[in-house]
């Protein structure tokens, strides 16, 4: 196997910025014990695999993890992540069948749609919406060469505060495709947590359900439209970063 | 549900007399400044100029003092304006600038006035501050983005909001740990005890919902969905006999009132654009939201119904009384 970084599970390992701060100022360690009104949490072990992929949208999948990494060790739960080139195929295919694995990608390839189609997997697109299966969710629609899904001058509804902590982090400016890694891996953890299963049938029920939403910082509750499975959100003109528009109806997708 | 209905619904509850308390104090995050408002005259009768962004505003137990959260434009960094001021009422200046942290937001303060629990919202921590000392002496990690903070009546617990990890963590002040976390609504903002303890109420912004929440087991019972979900609630604080829970609904220009025994919403209440913080008087006569969008404060009157508009400083954000 190729895999080009291999499961970054280790919560000590991922001191980022803000442990770092944090160490700094002298703040105390994590409770080792989790909340016993929440012990349903300890056994949770959320898997994540990203799949090809630009190296900023992997940075952003990293970024992400080591915020699911934070709030899975408030709760005694981990997440983990493995990362996995287009073109291993093995790897990809064996990783994508195990039933127990999220996974995020850039580009659905024919692995990635039979294993969605066959519910053995849970799948996170983050690119063009490509594919019909019900257990493949589309974290954005088609957009035009004006559209942005994200831009590191945003600074409403808690984007100047994402954007602060990923530019701390990494010391870089988040855009689009670092957003995008970075939602996926907020959405699977999540659902997860919310769904109480890594299951994909589970998972695809609570994604699909039309009380489910999600925040990313846009200011406007994120839900996967139940027919096309792609995600409804605000986008921006890259012009003056105004709103193109507010996703609430339909979104064009695969199944159109 | 008719305005006529809400306010029937007070007036059993709180009788008809004219409410003790006479000021209001408000942060305004626009001007930097708190307006002090004369809830008989309804009018500015000061404003108190603070060095940086005031968002969080309490006051002391004796109500001697105001403090509020001051911080700067730089995220992640401590800068010189981050910090709590504490305002002496008497003169109305400001006497100290107590360290809390890096951009404190929100905080409570125990009932014996000893310790200050900030939220730490671009460093993910709760510090606790000794007001005696003036110092922070413990400082812990919670979720990610820490928002709102509420202090148990008994002033055992403090509970921490975090927006990005929809958590709440429970800080239990004398033993200066976190002993549990919950998750809770999409986003939660402002956090708050019922008066009895027995109580706590989380708002989630995105989520356009209330958690109630078990403080004995430091659980969540339910989720109570506000104005269809879509109301953007932040502000939070319950009436002194622990029956109501009132929201400010941000995006619905409104403030919910939800009955604490049933979590039933049984009522709304009309005020000016974009209704951040709310506050409630100690006799439960006057409810006052904080209106970010249109500059003003609306002073409702539980008992004629009656929603009087004050224009205060720039963006009021937080409101106590």
């Amino acid at each position: 196997m190729n895999r080009r970084n291999f499961l970054l599970n280790s919560i000590a390992c991922l001191a980022g910025l803000t442990n770092s701060r944090r160490a700094a100022e002298g703040a105390t360690a994590l409770p080792v014990a989790p909340s016993a009104a929440l012990g349903f949490f300890v056994n949770l072990d959320v898997r994540i695999a990203a799949v090809g992929g630009a190296a900023r949208f992997l940075t952003g999948i990293r970024f992400g993890l080591q915020e699911a990494q934070h709030a899975a060790r408030l709760f005694g739960a981990s997440a983990s992540l493995r990362e996995f080139a287009d073109g291993d195929a093995d790897a990809v295919a064996a990783i994508v069948t195990d039933r127990r694995t999220i996974v995020v990608c850039a580009d659905v390839t024919a692995a990635i749609t039979r294993a969605a189609a066959g519910g053995q997997c849970l799948v996170l697109n983050a690119g063009a919406p490509a594919g019909c299966e019900p257990f493949l969710f589309h974290l954005a629609r088609t957009r035009a060469a004006t559209e942005l899904v994200w831009h590191d001058a945003l600074e409403r509804y808690g984007a100047a505060q994402l954007n602060a902590r990923y530019a701390a982090a990494h010391d870089a400016a988040m855009d689009g495709d670092v957003w995008l890694g970075w939602l996926a891996v907020k959405i699977a953890w999540e659902s997860a947590v919310r769904a109480q299963s890594t299951d994909p049938g589970v998972l695809a029920g609570y994604l699909t359900r039309n009380t489910t939403v999600f925040d990313g910082h846009k200011g406007q509750p994120l839900r996967f439209d139940p027919r096309t499975r792609v995600l409804r959100q605000p986008y921006y003109r890259a012009v003056d970063l105004g709103p193109v528009m507010e996703e609430t109806t339909s979104a064009k997708g695969a199944c159109d | 549900m008719k305005r006529a209905a809400v306010f029937a619904i007070a007036l059993v509850a709180f009788g008809t007399n004219v409410s003790a308390q006479r000021y209001a104090y408000v942060s305004n995050e626009g001007s930097g400044d708190v307006s002090v408002v004369d809830l008989q005259r309804k009018a500015v009768v000061a404003s108190i100029p603070v060095d940086g962004r005031p968002r969080g505003i309490r006051l002391s137990p004796d109500r001697r003092t105001l403090y509020v959260a001051v911080s700067d434009s730089l995220p992640n960094v401590q800068g010189g304006s981050d910090a709590i001021v504490a305002i002496d009422l008497a003169t109305r200046r400001v006497t100290a600038r107590i360290d809390a942290g890096t951009d404190p937001e929100q905080f409570d303060i125990t009932p014996d006035g000893r310790y200050l629990v900030s939220a730490n919202e671009d460093a993910g921590t709760a510090s606790i501050t000794d007001l005696r000392m003036k110092r922070v002496v413990a400082t812990l990690i919670v979720g990610i983005e820490p928002e709102g903070v509420a202090i148990s009546p008994d002033g055992r617990f403090a509970y921490v909001t975090a927006e990005t990890s929809n958590t709440v963590s429970v800080i239990d002040i004398p033993k200066r740990e976190v002993v549990a976390n919950m998750m809770v609504g999409v986003r939660p903002r402002g956090v708050a005890f019922s008066p009895d303890g027995t109580r706590a109420f989380v708002s989630a912004e995105i989520g356009g919902s209330l958690a109630v929440v078990d403080t004995r087991s430091h659980a969540v019972l339910r989720e109570v969905a506000l104005e269809s979900n879509s109301g953007k609630p932040v502000g939070v604080t319950v009436s002194p006999d622990s029956r109501r829970v009132y929201i400010a609904n941000g995006a619905a220009n409104a403030v919910s009132i939800v009955n604490a025994a049933d979590s039933r919403v049984i009522g709304r209440i009309p005020v000016e654009r974009r209704p951040w913080g709310v506050a409630v008087s100690h006799d439960g006569r006057t409810i006052i939201s904080a209106n970010g969008g249109s500059n003003t404060i609306s002073v409702v009157d539980a008992v004629s119904g009656k929603v009087a508009t004050v224009k205060v400083g720039l963006r009021p954000w937080g409101v106590v009384l």
